[in-house]
């Protein structure tokens, strides 16, 4: 889905304190997981497992998995007691995210380029006093080799 | 900076796109040039976008020479689309002149050039034009992000004041407020619409509100919402721009919302903006509650939202449930002792008053757990509601009369089923809707009643329920159905056409390609709803007679499919293991090992074994945290339960900290793309809401055997 003069959105939300954005139309919904179970074997970034809607979702801690980026994996703004997940168009993986924050149309040319050593991040928005990171998504979901 | 091979890869790449890209600027600056700027951004923005992608494309693969001569083509455009340059015979030639030599540039490449450049005084030349704000400007600053860019800077004075509220106005971009500019300019009345949708598919909602938007006028921006929504949900604003003889409440309507209040009203300005209206916006069923009746009882889909009492009951049966199964584990758990025991006894009349009294027993259990299980049957009444109400809300946004109804809502089904299918029943409703009912005037030039009907029809057979789902639409053309398939690709161009043209619906080609709009606009999405019934073992199947209407038929069991799993607990986490994959369990009592696991000895090397009951090998044990790798606790492999594993002629003792009963559960699988142990197969929900791992008995002996081989 694009925006504006086919402006692409954007979904941005909060993690461990720092701003992303995940392209709209790769999000399926988000959701309040009710319950999230450990999942033995699963890397260190994984929350563990949630149903939604009856799909069995693996659930991907935001601040762990984007640590690299900048999110703190404790603190940073409040400690979300009520984390969203976002889900994505085919995917059993998920991310746990602080909060959801909006939509936003963001012109590509206003993307700089990732900061040196970013692991998940393809662009950065700065303006406003904000920063906000584009993520690959496929990048984040699959663990960036 | 790459090798040869990847070079002419890249190389081929980028002149397959170019190609397209200059196509399409070609024909979009002719239609620039013919509709002038005064028709809207559309065809400015998709020239801006093509010359933008075409750079991007350019400088991916090392053609520094054309991104640089695209490059400023693109600053020349975009200082068109932020009206800071007007459309003028000199821009018109320039922007012509650079695409020609755009495609000059891109032949060059073909020919084998490496990286051939523009020419620098065409290049100035756009840059100077870009620069030049010829035309007395009617807003300033420079293009960019402009999340937050301040009204302007000092030195130009905007044209207009602007008539929206200060927040709006402080978060425009650019080129939003130069839309604005224009549109006040133009005398268009300028809406704000307030949209809060549930985080739950919001997309899908969002998506139909800016497809209504676009339509009733120009969509200049979507904005943050005020911020007034509770987390749950997710507000933002849509800025339109509307035709002169347009209204606000044409365009609330088209979102498929209804006008709650007259914002406040527009600060005095030189032109006559009209009062931005707010909206409750609730296009798609999924969102917040449509206008209508409210929620019957038995609804509880958004948590928090539906009656507690729903709950509570729930809460009551699955304690009921639990208990159930509390016994059903006590029993099996005394029969297979019983058995040795009465074997062994000498006392005829004793042995069998206890096999009568077990019998009994054995019986009572069962039929207990069928009971509590139809507790939680309730009539498929309950799912009626959201149904009627999507098509009452749908309906009018495609320009449709349709009137659902349900019969045989007293049917019966699982609590759990019934809460499951509304979601493939809501999709099922709104295809119809999209493209089974035909506009009234269609339907009344066919000799059919203005308004369609969708009928919803459930009854039991047998241990299943039928739901057929039908409506006398202008059904779908086989034909049609196969020509597409071909189009996209689902079927491909040698295969034959199946024997029911109509299954083809169900491939994921279908669903996928959002593009099929010739049928859909959205894509059918059918195969997401076998999926999604499969997994209930249900089934669908669809029959269409062309320009009667067409019927959906899904049958699933009447109680839902659940597997009889063995709870037991390990290091704080929950699993459950089919019972067809455990022989038998010891819940205390192991025999002491020869000596506890020493410095560096893992608890599943220990020499552990337990007896088998008749002398054969004696089984090896192994804890269940040690082979999923979590933390293990040696007392657990002391004090432990032993669950007997067995798969085919395969068996092993596998240690867990405590057994907590037996119970039916439904198995959610885990797709195979999310990393964990291999012994986890999926996931369950526990009756009193906690989740299980499960565990597959064959993955878990695979596991042993091949971490122990000399127990094999």
């Amino acid at each position: 889905m694009t925006g504006t003069g086919d402006v692409p959105l954007y979904l941005t939300f909060r993690a461990g304190g720092s701003r992303f954005a995940v392209p709209l139309e790769r999000v399926r919904g988000a959701h309040r997981p009710k319950r999230i179970a450990p999942l033995p074997g699963a890397p260190d970034t994984y929350a563990g497992v949630a149903l939604v809607k009856g799909e069995a979702i693996g659930v991907i801690d935001a601040r762990r998995a984007l640590s690299p980026e900048g999110a703190e994996v404790s603190g940073g703004e409040t400690c979300s007691t009520r984390p969203v997940l976002l889900l994505f168009d085919g995917e059993a993986r998920a991310l746990l995210v602080d909060r959801v924050d909006e939509i936003e149309a963001i012109p590509e040319e206003s993307v700089g380029p990732a900061p040196p050593g970013s692991k998940h991040v393809r662009g950065v928005v700065e303006g406003g006093g904000r920063t906000i990171r584009l993520l690959d998504v496929d990048h984040v979901l699959g663990g960036g080799a | 900076m790459t090798s040869r091979p990847d070079e002419a890869r890249f190389r081929r790449e980028y002149l397959a796109e170019a190609e397209e890209l200059l196509e399409q600027g070609d024909e979009l600056l002719a239609q620039l040039l013919e509709e002038g700027t005064e028709g809207g951004p559309a065809t400015l923005n998709a020239l801006f976008r093509a010359v933008h992608s075409l750079k991007g494309v350019a400088g991916m693969v090392g053609l520094a020479g054309i991104a640089s001569a695209a490059h400023a083509l693109e600053s020349l455009l975009d200082a068109l689309r932020l009206g800071l340059v007007a459309l003028d015979p000199e821009v018109a030639s320039a922007s012509a002149t650079a695409l020609e030599e755009l495609r000059t540039l891109s032949a060059r490449v073909a020919g084998g050039e490496s990286d051939p450049a523009g020419s620098a005084p065409l290049k100035e030349r756009l840059l100077a034009l870009a620069a030049s704000r010829s035309s007395a400007p009617d807003h300033a600053g420079g293009s960019g992000a402009g999340a937050s860019s301040p009204p302007g800077p000092p030195g130009f004075e905007r044209a207009h004041a602007s008539p929206l509220p200060p927040d709006v106005d402080r978060v425009l971009s650019d080129y939003e407020r130069h839309r604005v500019d224009e549109s006040l300019r133009r005398g268009r009345p300028l809406v704000l619409v307030s949209l809060d949708f549930a985080l739950d598919r919001f997309d899908e909602a969002l998506r139909r509100a800016m497809d209504a938007a676009s339509q009733a006028g120009e969509l200049i921006g979507t904005l943050p919402g005020d911020g007034s929504s509770d987390l749950s949900r997710i507000s933002f604003r849509l800025l339109v721009s509307l035709p002169p003889d347009a209204s606000a409440d044409a365009l609330a309507h088209a979102c498929g919302g209804s006008l709650l209040e007259a914002a406040p009203g527009a600060p005095p300005g030189r032109a006559e903006p009209r009062p931005a209206g707010s909206l409750d916006s609730a296009p798609a069923p999924a969102a917040a509650p449509a206008p209508g009746p409210p929620a019957p009882e038995g609804e509880h889909h958004r948590p928090g939202h539906g009656p507690e009492t729903v709950r509570v009951q729930l809460e009551k049966v699955s304690a009921l449930l639990d208990l159930a199964g509390d016994l059903a584990l006590a029993r099996w758990n005394l029969a297979r002792p019983l058995e040795r025991l009465l074997a062994a006894s000498t006392d005829r009349a004793a042995r069998v008053a206890a096999q009568r009294a077990f019998a009994e027993l054995d019986r009572a259990v069962t039929v207990l757990g069928r009971a509590a299980l139809a507790v939680r049957l309730v009539p498929v009444d309950q799912m009626s509601g959201r149904l009627s109400r999507t098509v009452a809300a749908v309906a009018p946004q495609l320009g449709k009369e349709a009137h659902f109804e349900l019969l045989g809502g007293d049917t019966e089904i699982d609590k759990v089923l019934a809460d499951e299918l509304t979601d493939p029943f809501l999709h099922l409703v709104r295809n119809a809707l999209d493209h089974g009912i035909e506009p009234p005037a269609e339907r009344t030039a066919a000799g059919k009643p203005a308004a369609g009907r969708i009928v919803l029809k459930a009854e039991t057979r047998g241990r299943d329920v039928v739901f057929q789902l039908s409506d006398d639409g202008g059904g779908i053309d086989p034909e049609r159905v196969v020509a597409l398939a071909r189009e996209h690709g689902v079927l491909g161009p040698g295969d034959p056409a199946p024997p029911d043209p109509l299954e083809l619906l169900f491939r994921p080609g279908f669903s996928t390609a959002r593009r099929v709009s010739e049928i859909s606009g959205r894509g059918f999405g059918l195969d997401v709803v076998r999926t999604n019934l499969a997994k209930l073992k249900g089934t669908v199947r669809v029959t269409s007679t062309p320009g009667k209407g067409t019927l959906f038929e899904v049958t699933v069991p009447a109680t839902l499919v659940l597997v009889e799993s063995l709870l037991v607990r390990t290091g704080g986490l929950h699993f459950a293991i089919p019972t067809s994959g455990v022989n038998r369990t010891l819940l205390r009592g192991l025999p002491s090992p020869g000596h506890p696991p020493g410095p560096g000895e893992s608890a599943l090397s220990l020499p552990l074994a337990l007896d088998e009951p008749g002398g054969g090998t004696p089984l090896p044990l192994h804890p269940l945290a040690e082979i999923l790798g979590l933390t293990s606790d040696p007392s657990d492999v002391l004090s432990g339960a032993v669950v007997v594993a067995e798969a085919g002629s395969r068996r092993a003792g596998i240690v867990v900290s405590a057994i907590v009963g037996v119970r039916d559960v439904i198995v959610r699988p885990i797709a195979d793309s999310v990393p964990r142990a291999r012994v986890i197969s999926g996931a369950a929900e526990l009756p009193g809401g906690a989740l299980a791992l499960v565990l597959d008995p064959g993955l878990l002996l695979d596991r042993v055997f091949a971490a122990a081989p000399e127990a094999a």
